[in-house]
């Protein structure tokens, strides 16, 4: 019995005959194995041209292999990396990037992370997930789908990979098209008055990570804003990032973009490293940096601000981005004057708008009996929309899919102990993550269609055995 | 090869007697500790009393369970072991050996506090941290030490101040010393906790006056205070608000009931809730303050005869007063006393259908192990496949027992997937042997069986926590542990079983059993492509139910979390396994590493992940733990290295004459 024969059929090379399946058995462990992947063999490619070597290369089985081998690799060093690094970065450094050196700390195997110079690493150079995937996404389409063979027999194989394409996709689509932040609620009182800075609806939803740069000009009556990504910014972490733009009176300049900073009045006897600005009647303020936080949303990011009109320093301040609350609190914008009109500066975290509106009416936590372990936590949202109005629950496992957004149950607070080491709450807030995403529930059909595909193709290859000369051979 | 030669038989032999050896060396017995103490209670704790405190219900972690449930974790945790054995010299100068089971223990600890304050009962593995404490130590501690609850109390101060200190060191980052003094202080705690439950009815305060007329004894106790709630309250009216009146003894009586108050506020949820609709079982001391504002009914039984437990002085009075504190129990918890619940889990520990099913798997290997010797005998074969299904019936009866306990699927933590992953192991060994009958998945199906039941036996007392605990809320749908969490377990399974057949084929051709051309051999290799396939199906459907379910209860389907991440692992190992053969990269040898590499997989996949401490699958995390993967790796490695070596030494290994002519043709596909 041949380990290679059985299966021949899904990925043969083009210039076989279709009899190529049919492999003589091999005479044991020692003979070379005749593969049904023919696109390796040198004559095959030579008598093609550049073009169909290209295709054959990158359709074929074994570079399928090599690429699952490889993001196989990469999952695990990116597992460990997140020990140290944190998911956030290792997550941009293995698995949204092209290229790294990924790092394989010997420690790992211990948990115990000396100091980084202690430790004895082995450094491996990886292409990222980004072309990783990509080419085993065309490896699939053409190898997998185009050049597979369309026989009944490979029904359950073609299935199957229809299904992990779409998966693919479905990553694909998220990853480009989707984005998430968070929306924190209040609980409306039923009876007495609204609290002021308390927020019991709200139809905006905003980022747990990505910064932004807003500009606002106060126009009497209203404002006008005009936001710069985070992207644009991130210049002036080492250097001066200058902002202009049409019919501004001013340029900005940035300077000392610091990732996680907090602000602080210069003390006598702090040397701070970074410009300590002047500040009316006070010692002066300045950004102190601070370690980044591997967890991304703990950081509160900040930077210098300089307005320069006609080439001359007009004002300087300082931005920095939100206490990590979701209470709504005053903000302290950068703000001056410039030919007597009013402007302002904020760096905050990017702001999203829903097309309907959520009200908190009720939270309810339920404990496990004796413990302060929630069994249970949901909130009853109203949800309004063009008028109407309904309630839904949302709770762990069951969020509210609404015009293309999913909002999920994911925290509550207060959840400081008071003196009895019980939460402060009552009243509740309740936290929501919200998210758009087009490709939400493709992961699910994939699944459908894999488990279809992979069952097909398995039970027709038992039925097979079952019935085989290899069986009673064996079985003999 | 369908037939064996009396020397191969002989070889074959090699491993069951080398498990034999193994089970031998553990059953050896280590010498008891010594208790050194008078002994208060001379005679055994009758078994009658013993069983019916088994099923008295406690509230604990938010679940209403059995004592006996309650006293079996708190020991795991406190002794690391099932039971307590110790050993006294008895009237005659003769020691005798005594084993207490959990139950018997606890009530030593309620009943006779200051004998089970001298078990030798805390484990030291480290002589330092004995010098730490400034304990009496011989300063060459070989292996380990009990030490006493008395002894700790002495030094807890100290004992307390290093912990604080240590705790504040990352785990990971711990000496042994420093992690075993703050374990000890874990353990410390959590016996002094339950010896606080009911310390409170030890000790008595010296009243005179009216409160001696009310309560008919010159001292006062909390079966008297709660006997007599009445009248007490009555003398507690007359008082004036400024206390200006009020009597020395009446005085020292409220601040003794201030005292049992607070004594066991953090203690197990002893009596049934007295509020309606609430669901939060008390302990003793709140229930007092409730009698005392005029609370009637069983609960003032339950403290009366506690009281009597617990200070009477024969033994068989206690007892009764145990019985009469169970009946009370019952009645106070009325509606909330789950009678059906608590007697199906008391069964299920008593009866330990997964325990007793360890023998029986280790009885249908033997068989199977005779099998080998009689190869054409069928009925052998027959005798072996009943027994391992017999006892895979005892392992599912078990798993069933603890869904109907829980009232979720099987799998809710990761004690329950060692028995659903045995279960399904063994199950798909058994359909493994049916499909080829070649009586290596006959022996495989019980043999992995066992192992994995016991490595569930060691990680429940290793882990000392209840396995049948609530569930956080984002864990608590049943239609997803019963979806995702089985498909990936069982993914897990055919991974292991899988990674089990290699290392069987490892072993044929390294001991030469099998020619890897014999039938033998190739049917192996069938066996682990077949549970390959079957188990790429449940790796992928699992894992992607494990998106889709993260997308449901945190918005996103893929979020590279370590556990996600392992689950992929396996995936990517099975795929890419399956494209290589196809491919005609590997043959045999290769299926047979990579398949290995693959049981490497699941087990970073199933455990390791765990204890990398990051992300929102890491369920805690013990040194023992970390290591036991680290033996279970090398154990699982050490055969792809002799795999490695042998085909590098004998690439192409003459056959021996004698299996070449028994083995038939190979055949073609």
């Amino acid at each position: 019995m041949s380990t290679t024969d059985k299966d021949s059929a899904s990925w043969p090379a083009p210039e076989q005959p279709s009899g190529a399946d049919k492999t003589p058995a091999d005479k044991g462990a020692v003979s070379k194995a005749a593969g049904g992947d023919g696109v390796t063999a040198p004559k095959s490619a030579s008598q093609h041209g550049l073009m169909m070597r290209l295709v054959l290369t990158f359709s074929s089985m074994k570079l399928a292999v090599v690429l699952l081998v490889v993001l196989g690799l990469l999952t695990w060093l990116g597992t460990l990396a997140q020990i140290d690094g944190g998911l956030w970065a290792t997550q941009k450094q293995y698995f949204e990037s092209w290229g790294l050196i990924a790092e394989l700390p010997l420690s790992w195997w211990g948990n115990e992370i000396p100091s980084a110079e202690d430790q004895w690493v082995i450094k491996i150079p990886l292409p990222g997930a980004y072309p990783v995937m990509l080419l085993l996404f065309l490896n699939l389409l053409v190898g997998g789908m185009v050049r597979l063979k369309w026989r009944a027999k490979n029904v359950g194989i073609l299935i199957t990979h229809i299904g992990i394409a779409l998966l693919l996709v479905a990553g694909f689509v998220k990853m480009e098209y989707s984005y998430s932040g968070g929306l924190a609620l209040y609980e409306t009182p039923t009876s007495g008055p609204e609290v002021a800075n308390r927020q019991y609806e709200s139809s905006t939803f905003v980022s747990f990570h990505d910064y932004e740069l807003a500009l606002i000009k106060d126009a009497g009556d209203t404002v006008e804003e005009r936001v710069i990504p985070e992207s644009k910014l991130l210049g002036a972490i080492d250097d001066t990032v200058t902002l202009t733009g049409e019919g501004l009176p001013f340029e900005l300049q940035l300077h000392h973009y610091l990732v996680n900073c907090r602000p602080l009045p210069k003390g006598p006897m702090v040397r701070a490293t970074t410009p300590v600005l002047d500040e009316p009647g006070g010692p002066g303020i300045y950004l102190q940096p601070m370690k980044t936080n591997p967890q991304r949303e703990h950081n509160r990011t900040g930077v210098y601000v300089r307005v320069m009109v006609r080439g001359q320093q007009h004002a300087e301040g300082i931005v920095w981005g939100p206490d990590n609350l979701p209470i709504a609190v005053a903000r302290f914008p950068f703000v001056f004057e410039v030919d007597g009109t009013r402007w302002a500066v904020d760096l905050r975290k990017v702001m999203y708008e829903l097309p309907f509106k959520m009200r908190l009416s009720k939270f309810v936590k339920r404990d496990h009996p004796g413990t302060l372990t929630p069994a249970d936590f949901r909130s009853w949202v109203s949800v309004e929309d063009g008028g109407s109005e309904r309630e839904v629950q949302i709770y762990m496992n069951t969020p509210l899919r609404k015009d293309g957004y999913v909002a999920y149950q994911t925290n509550w607070g207060p959840q400081q102990p008071g003196m009895d080491g019980r939460p402060l709450g009552p009243p509740w807030y309740s936290v929501f993550e919200v998210a758009a995403n087009p490709s939400d529930q493709w992961p699910m059909w994939s699944c459908w269609v894999i488990g279809l595909g992979l069952f097909v193709h398995m039970s027709m290859k038992l039925s097979r055995f079952l019935n085989s000369s290899t069986r009673a051979n064996m079985t003999a | 090869m369908s037939g064996a030669t009396p020397g191969d038989a002989m070889k074959q032999l090699r491993m069951p007697l080398l498990v034999l050896l193994a089970l031998v060396l553990a059953a050896c017995s280590r010498p008891v500790p010594k208790f050194e103490h008078e002994v208060l209670r001379t005679e055994p704790w009758s078994q009658n009393v013993v069983d019916e405190m088994e099923s008295v219900a406690v509230q604990d972690n938010g679940r209403e369970k059995p004592l006996a449930v309650l006293a079996a974790f708190r020991l795991y945790k406190i002794h690391g072991r099932r039971d307590l054995k110790y050993s006294i010299t008895d009237a005659s100068g003769k020691e005798k050996k005594i084993t207490l089971s959990p139950i018997e223990w606890l009530l030593d600890v309620w009943c006779f506090p200051e004998q089970a304050g001298h078990y030798p009962l805390f484990r030291i593995e480290n002589s330092a941290v004995m010098d730490a404490l400034s304990l009496e130590n011989d300063g060459q501690t070989p292996d380990f030490v009990y030490i006493s609850y008395e002894q700790i109390f002495k030094v807890a101060n100290k004992l307390r101040e290093l912990a604080i200190k240590y705790a504040d060191i990352d785990a990971a980052n711990r000496s042994p010393v420093e992690a075993h003094i703050v374990g000890l202080w874990q353990q410390f705690i959590t016996y002094n906790r339950l010896h606080r439950q009911l310390e409170a009815f030890h000790y008595s305060v010296p009243v005179d006056g009216e409160l001696q007329t009310l309560f008919g004894s010159d001292r006062a106790n909390l079966g008297l205070i709660a006997q007599h709630a009445d009248g007490f309250r009555g003398l507690l009216s007359k008082l004036d608000p400024e206390l200006a009146n009020a009597p020395e003894s009446l005085l020292s009586v409220t601040k003794f009931i201030g005292s049992v108050v607070e004594n066991d506020a953090s203690g197990v949820g002893l009596v049934g809730p007295l509020d309606e609709g609430s669901e939060e079982w008390i302990p003793f001391g709140a229930a007092l303050e409730r009698v005392i504002k005029g609370q009637k009914g069983p609960v003032v039984e339950m403290i009366t005869s506690l009281q009597e437990a617990t200070n009477a002085k024969a033994l068989s009075d206690r007892e009764a007063a145990l019985l009469r504190y169970k009946a009370a129990s019952i009645a106070a918890a009325g509606p909330n006393y789950d009678k059906v619940q608590i007697d199906r889990e008391t069964y299920y520990y008593r009866a330990s259908w997964h325990y007793r099913s360890i023998h029986w798997f280790l009885f249908a290997f033997v068989l199977a192990a005779v099998t080998w010797m009689m190869p054409r005998n069928k009925i052998m074969w027959w005798a072996s496949m009943a027994v391992s299904i017999a006892a895979l019936g005892m392992l599912s009866y078990d798993l069933t027992l603890r869904c109907l306990i829980t009232g979720h699927p099987p799998i809710k933590n990761l004690y329950d997937t060692f028995l659903f992953i045995a279960a399904v192991s063994v199950l798909l060994l058994i359909a493994t042997e049916f499909v080829m009958p070649r009586r290596i998945a006959l022996a495989a199906a019980p043999f992995f069986g066992s192992l994995l039941v016991m490595f569930a036996r060691i990680y429940e007392v290793n882990s000392a926590s209840d396995t049948m605990d609530p569930l956080v809320a984002v864990l608590d749908s049943n239609f997803w542990l019963a979806t995702h969490v089985t498909t990936i377990n069982i993914g897990y399974a055919a991974g292991l079983v899988a990674a089990l057949l290699a290392y069987v084929w490892i072993f044929t051709r390294v001991t030469r059993i099998y020619h890897p051309s014999d039938v033998g051999a190739k049917a192996l290799i069938r066996m682990c492509y077949g549970v390959t396939c079957f188990g790429l199906l449940f790796s992928v459907v699992g894992t992607i139910l494990g998106g889709v379910w993260a997308n449901d209860s945190w918005g996103r389907f893929w979020g590279w979390d370590p556990k996600e991440n392992g689950a992929l692992m396996i995936c990517l190992a099975q795929i890419s396994l399956l494209h290589a053969r196809m491919s005609g990269w590997v043959r045999d040898f290769g299926f047979v590493m990579w398949s290995g590499i693959t049981g490497l997989v699941v087990v970073f996949s199933w455990f390791h992940v765990n204890l990398l401490q990051v992300g929102l699958h890491a369920y805690g995390f013990s040194s023992e733990l970390r290591d036991a993967v680290w033996i279970t790796y090398s154990a699982m490695g050490s055969f792809l290295v002799v795999g490695a070596i042998d085909v590098l030494l004998r690439p192409n290994p003459a056959r021996a004459q004698a299996l070449a002519s028994a083995s038939p043709p190979v055949p073609a596909a």
